[in-house]
This record gives structure tokens, C-alpha cells and sequence, in this order.
């Protein structure tokens, strides 16, 4: 870390920071008990008090709460309804159709199949996540899956959920019945100040920005005002607005941003001179960001990040983060599965992403001709989970990270050209090795108590 | 194309300690190393856009960390070890005896 302070980790992930002249002095044995990290290091398992006996069990059993919480497969789904959608995002990375085009959506027959492969898998919680294209264009199949898997679901005790991603821009009075009546949660879109996610997001009808907030509203209106999230997507434009694009969530009354980067998938590659940033350029952005929600704390106004919280939970708990890019091995496949529009069955978002742009290698199998069984006995499925094996990772193995950190082989593989990645040029080392760094330096300082509430959900 | 030589003690930094440091420093340059008696030789060729008195530092800070890694790692492999196969084990590895098994490893290994 910066100023002579190093970070050490253990084998369960609890952490200390120490000057180097310390961390000199546990290595060779030689550090005094009484000294002030003396008790942190005994707490955190780092010495032993008693020859080393319980705390080998100890670590153990850590070690195995947290590689068991991993043993849970595919709880969420993700089921594209349609590619069509009338906004031009500049950064769109599933390659939007226009909504007028024939050909992709969702049919009902691939609806059931899908419906009934996400009832198959053996979770006991799950969860549906529409997406599109704008998925409210093909709302029958929407409550055809919805349907299906919650009359499933009585059968089998299964607790289901429900979320859908949209615009907002074709919701209707009967979408928010069903929605009310099926306790689907809406997710929505919203880059920041008006200026900035209509720039990031052109609609044909006017402001895109303008339509997406009325539709908060009716939402929260008809759902209640939690049953509504919004999460930003990071374009060049917004570098220089982190505090704008903070204060435009609080002046809609979100109590949550979710500040996220660019992923090199669809649009986002073809204009990427216009649009991209280095890791860097992304961490200096989301600190500011991250330090003006802290700073709303310090006002009174109660509000989270949640990649921040994705993070302090993979720190602090043993509970997996449910988030691609901090699962060891990867969560692709395993935690989640996407169905496509045509049936086709891939490992994550980011694989149908790739798919569009004419790569299926991320391709598990197809609704109609492929059981749960096998699209988890896939050969490409399987060598991806031995190639994320961070601690077999060059680099990763010798990481004070490696305990939280995770990694997303569809990205290394649109990046590097390899699954298995290589760390040192890789934005994904460099964007999650700040944060951590900065999240740690954060629970030093003055927020650790609110931060420790973050973690605990 | 500018390079750069770098010489340190040798026995200071074993081979481990050199490969890990290189290729850390991958992106931000070339690094050959050789040993000529009591010297390690480290010819640094920068990429495209990385200064070699950037790199520099870096690199000896990280030879000086890498090595303290290696004398860490020379302790703890052991304990890691054991921590593992507890990890896998229906026994108490450490007291066998609390669990009325023999001693050794069960045969859950």
C-alpha cells in the first residue's frame, strides 16, 4: 500500500495493515506480544497463542464457510426478453435492435423451456432478472416465464424473486398491476443530471431522462418507493461529474448508487475512442463519487454504494459477493446462467454480450435440446472454473487480495484473449487491487462504523 | 530503443524472487536478468510510454518486498499446508486423540 503500510491478509480473509519495520518483526519472530499489533494479529489469526493447535482449526473452518457458501449453484437467471429497444445508448453492450425488427424476441415456446431449466436448478432461492433490449416490448413473455415458475414454485417450495431492467419508457398501467400482483422490483437506468444520461442515452421521444423519472415515480407510486433501483453507467463524460451524478440520486431520494464501469462488450468497443477510460482514470472517479456518498452520510441523509458494498461483504463475510467479478472460481455458469432471445444458454451477461459481437465461445447449449445436467457438465463450463482459480494464478496467488477478489474469464477473454488472463496488464487487477486498497484505508478512518453497517446488507 | 542496468547483490534475490518481480513489472517493461559473479544484472527495457527513473524505484521496492514474501512464505508453507488438509479432514488433525481416531491423516484425504 502507499506511505510504507502493507497489507496482510490470512488464508480466511481478515486483515491487518502493518509498517513495514512490523511486518519485519513477525516474520522473524521477534515481535513482543505487548506491542499494539501484537492483539490484532492474534485476532485476526495471524500469531498464535497456543502453539498454533486451535487456530489451525479455526482457519479451517473459516476457510470451509466460505468455499461451502460457493457450493450454491446458479441462483440467478437471466432471461434477455427481446433485443429490441428504441434508445441509441453510445455504450449499448448487448447490440440493441431496432423495435421494429422481426426476429428477436423471446418466444413462448423457448419462454417455457426456460421457465422450466431455472425451476430445474437444484437452489432453493432464485433469481429472474429480465433484461433486453427494452424487455417491457415483450411483456407476454415476461408474465408467461413469471407465471410459469411461480406455479412451479408452489410445488416445489422454491422461494422465487423477480427483477426486470428497463427504461421505464413503455411501462404501463397493466405492467405495474402484474409487477404490484407478482412482487417483481423494477431496476432502472439513470447516468446522473438530465444533461448527462440524455447525451449517454439518446431516445427518439425527447428526453430519455425525463421519461425514466416520471417512471420512477409511477413505480413508486403504485410498488413503494423501495421496490424501484437505479444503477449508472460510467462513460468519458461522466468522469468529471462524480459529485453531480451523486447529488442527482439523492435529489430523486435513492438511498443507493451503483457507480459501474464500462465493460468492453457491443457499442462500447465499436466507439470506445469516444467512450473508454483507463482503470485508473475509473478508481479516481469512483473515490470521489464514493467520498461525496460518504459525505451525504455525514449530512444526515442515509445512502450506500453497492459496488463498495459488494466489496466490504467479500471483506468482511464469508457470504459470496453475487457479483461475476469477485467470484474464485468464477461465478459464470455457476452462479449464473443467461438465456438469450433465441434460446441459446450462455455462461453470464458478459458471454451473450461477446455472442452478438460473433464469439460463442461462452455458448453452454440451447433451452430446447439441453438438460440443467448438462449445460453443467459443459467442457468449456469446467475449464473455466479450474482456470479462476486465483490462488493457481500467477500473480493472484501472492496477492493480499486474493481472499476477496474474483475473477471474470469472459472479460479476460475479450480482453486478453484468454480465459485464465494475465494480471499485469489487466484492468481488472488494477481497478480491484484500488479499491480494496481504498476501501481498507476507508475502515482505518472516520466511516468504518458505517461501512461495517454496509457489509452486514 | 533506451535500456537500463540495474546491478545488485545476487544473493540477496534468489531466481524466485527476480521472476516474480519481472513479471509484475511486465507491462511497464522488458527485464532480463543475469548474474555475473556476486552481481545480479537486470537490463530494464521500458515500454512505450514508461520512464526507466519511474521504473526504477518500483522495482527495487518490489525486489525488497518479493524477497521478505519468499522468507514469509519459507515459514508459513507448512501451517498453510496443514490448514488444507483440516480443511478436508473429519479429524482434528493437530489433537488427534480429542476424536478417538489415531493420529495421522483420516482417510477423507
Amino acid at each position: 500500500m502507499q506511505s510504507g503500510l502493507y497489507l496482510c491478509s490470512s488464508i480466511a480473509g481478515d486483515h491487518v495493515i502493518l509498517q513495514r519495520e512490523t511486518l519485519c518483526s513477525v516474520i522473524d519472530g521477534t515481535l513482543p506480544r505487548e506491542h499494539q499489533d501484537a492483539q490484532d494479529l492474534m485476532a485476526g489469526l495471524f500469531l498464535s497463542t497456543d502453539g498454533g493447535h486451535a487456530e489451525v482449526d479455526l482457519l479451517a473452518t473459516r476457510l470451509r464457510t466460505r468455499l461451502h457458501e460457493r457450493r450454491s449453484l446458479a441462483s440467478l437467471h437471466i432471461v434477455v426478453a427481446t433485443l429490441r429497444c428504441a434508445n441509441a445508448c453510445g455504450y449499448c453492450q448487448v447490440s440493441r435492435v431496432h423495435p421494429e425488427a422481426r426476429g428477436k424476441d423471446l418466444s413462448d415456446d423457448n419462454a417455457d423451456r426456460t421457465a422450466d431449466l431455472i425451476m430445474s436448478c437444484p437452489s432453493s432461492r432464485i433469481k429472474v432478472e429480465f433484461q433486453g433490449g427494452e424487455a417491457l416490448l415483450n411483456m407476454p413473455v415476461v408474465q408467461r416465464i413469471v407465471e410459469r415458475c411461480d406455479a412451479a414454485a408452489a410445488f416445489s417450495g422454491k422461494l422465487v424473486s423477480y427483477v426486470i431492467a428497463t427504461s421505464l419508457s413503455h411501462l404501463t398501467d397493466a405492467n405495474l398491476d402484474f409487477f404490484a400482483a407478482r412482487q417483481v422490483h423494477i431496476s432502472t437506468s439513470l447516468d446522473g443530471p438530465q444533461w448527462l444520461h440524455d447525451r449517454n442515452r439518446p431516445s427518439p421521444t425527447g428526453s430519455g431522462w425525463l421519461t425514466t423519472v416520471a417512471g420512477i415515480e409511477r413505480c413508486r407510486r403504485r410498488l413503494g418507493h423501495d421496490c424501484v433501483s437505479a444503477l449508472m453507467t460510467t462513460a468519458r463524460t461522466s468522469l468529471a461529474h462524480a459529485d453531480a451524478i451523486v447529488d442527482q440520486y439523492q435529489e430523486l431520494e435513492f438511498h443507493s448508487i451503483f457507480l459501474r464501469w464500462l465493460n468492453p462488450f457491443g457499442d462500447a468497443v465499436r466507439h470506445r475512442q469516444r467512450l473508454s477510460y483507463t482503470a485508473l482514470e475509473w478508481l479516481t472517479f469512483w473515490q470521489r463519487a464514493l467520498d461525496r456518498v460518504l459525505s451525504w452520510n455525514d449530512r444526515g441523509y442515509p445512502m450506500r454504494e453497492e459496488f463498495t458494498c459488494l466489496l466490504l461483504r467479500r471483506m468482511l463475510s464469508p457470504h459470496p459477493a453475487g457479483f461475476v467479478d469477485l467470484d474464485s472460481p468464477t461465478g459464470s455458469g455457476t452462479s449464473v446462467l443467461v438465456y438469450n432471445y433465441d434460446g441459446s444458454i450462455y455462461v453470464s451477461d458478459e458471454g451473450r454480450m461477446l455472442a452478438e459481437i460473433g464469439d460463442q465461445t461462452f455458448r453452454l447449449g440451447h433451452v430446447q435440446t439441453h438438460t440443467y445436467a448438462q449445460i453443467m457438465a459443459n467442457p468449456t463450463l469446467r475449464n473455466m472454473v479450474s482456470a479462476t482459480m486465483l490462488e493457481t494464478t500467477p500473480r493472484c496467488d501472492r496477492c493480499a487480495c486474493l481472499p476477496w477478489c474474483g475473477v471474470d474469464p469472459v472479460v479476460n477473454h475479450a480482453t486478453q484473449g484468454d480465459i485464465r488472463g494475465c494480471r499485469p496488464t489487466s484492468d481488472h487487477c488494477q481497478r480491484m487491487e484500488g479499491a480494496f486498497h481504498y476501501v481498507v484505508g476507508l475502515l482505518r478512518g472516520p466511516h468504518r462504523d458505517l461501512l461495517l453497517s454496509w457489509a452486514a446488507g | 530503443m533506451t535500456t537500463h542496468e540495474v546491478r545488485l547483490g545476487a544473493s540477496f534475490y534468489p531466481d524466485a524472487v527476480v521472476i516474480v518481480v519481472i513479471h509484475r513489472l511486465s507491462h511497464r517493461a522488458g527485464i532480463a536478468p543475469r548474474r555475473e559473479g556476486d552481481e545480479l544484472i537486470l537490463t530494464i527495457v521500458p515500454r512505450t510510454g514508461h520512464n526507466v527513473d519511474d521504473l526504477v524505484p518500483d522495482l527495487l521496492q518490489l525486489l525488497s518486498d518479493e524477497a521478505l514474501r519468499q522468507k514469509l512464505d519459507a515459514k508459513t508453507t507448512g501451517i498453510r499446508a496443514l490448514i488444507m488438509a483440516q480443511l478436508f479432514s473429519d479429524v482434528t488433525l493437530t489433537k488427534p486423540g480429542l476424536d478417538g481416531d489415531p493420529p495421522g491423516f483420516s482417510g477423507s484425504m
